[in-house]
């Protein structure tokens, strides 16, 4: 019978480091955002606000972006 | 299904025998050299690629060796467009010995005989023959 082959996203070592990296990416997003108002943002900067707002209420289901 | 075939002069041959079947590619069984030195794949290995409905995916099927007990295994990296790939750094549990299978899976493809696949064969140099006096 066949082995599973291994894969690098069950790594724990390296599974971590790629969340931290997204964490990251997110929170630099957040950065450039902050001190605008809504009209000053770019319109991929407020399709990613109002997605993270429509998750934050439980309105979409953003479990296909892990 | 491509073939790429490397001269591995006389201390490396990986020639692997390769499978695709719907999203599924299989390896081995086999005995290969890599840097002067024998290994065995000692069973069949299968990996199921994930794919993605919307973004091109990318896969790297890489023979490696398990640091805590030397045994050989397929290691498979997949990921979307822009992610990084792995790296195997000094304190990676896996150790690199080759870099058999690449793919290249646009968005939405169901089948791996519609997306780009490469094997990389390390076939052993000739001997060079002796010069006729």
């Amino acid at each position: 019978m066949a082995q599973q082959a291994i894969r690098t996203k069950d790594i724990p070592e390296w599974a971590d480091k790629k969340a931290a990296e997204k964490t990251k990416k997110q929170r630099e997003k957040g950065r450039k955002m902050a001190g605008k108002t809504f009209e000053q943002l770019s319109q991929k900067q407020k399709d990613v606000l109002l997605k993270a707002l429509a998750v934050q209420a439980g309105l979409i289901d953003d479990s296909d972006d892990e | 299904m491509q073939q790429l075939e490397i001269k591995g002069g006389l201390s490396n041959e990986v020639d692997l025998p390769v499978s695709l079947a719907g999203m599924e590619f299989r390896v081995g069984p086999g005995a290969f050299k890599v840097g002067g030195e024998d290994y065995e794949l000692a069973e069949e290995q299968v990996y199921t690629v994930e794919g993605s409905e919307s973004e091109p995916v990318f896969v790297s099927g890489y023979l490696v060796k398990k640091v805590s007990d030397g045994s050989v295994a397929l290691l498979v990296d997949e990921r979307v467009f822009g992610e990084e790939s792995y790296r195997f750094e000094a304190s990676a549990p896996y150790q690199l010995l080759h870099l058999l299978v690449r793919a290249s899976v646009p968005a939405g493809v169901t089948d791996l005989n519609d997306a780009e696949v490469t094997v990389a064969k390390v076939l052993v140099d000739d001997e060079p023959e002796e010069p006729e006096e």
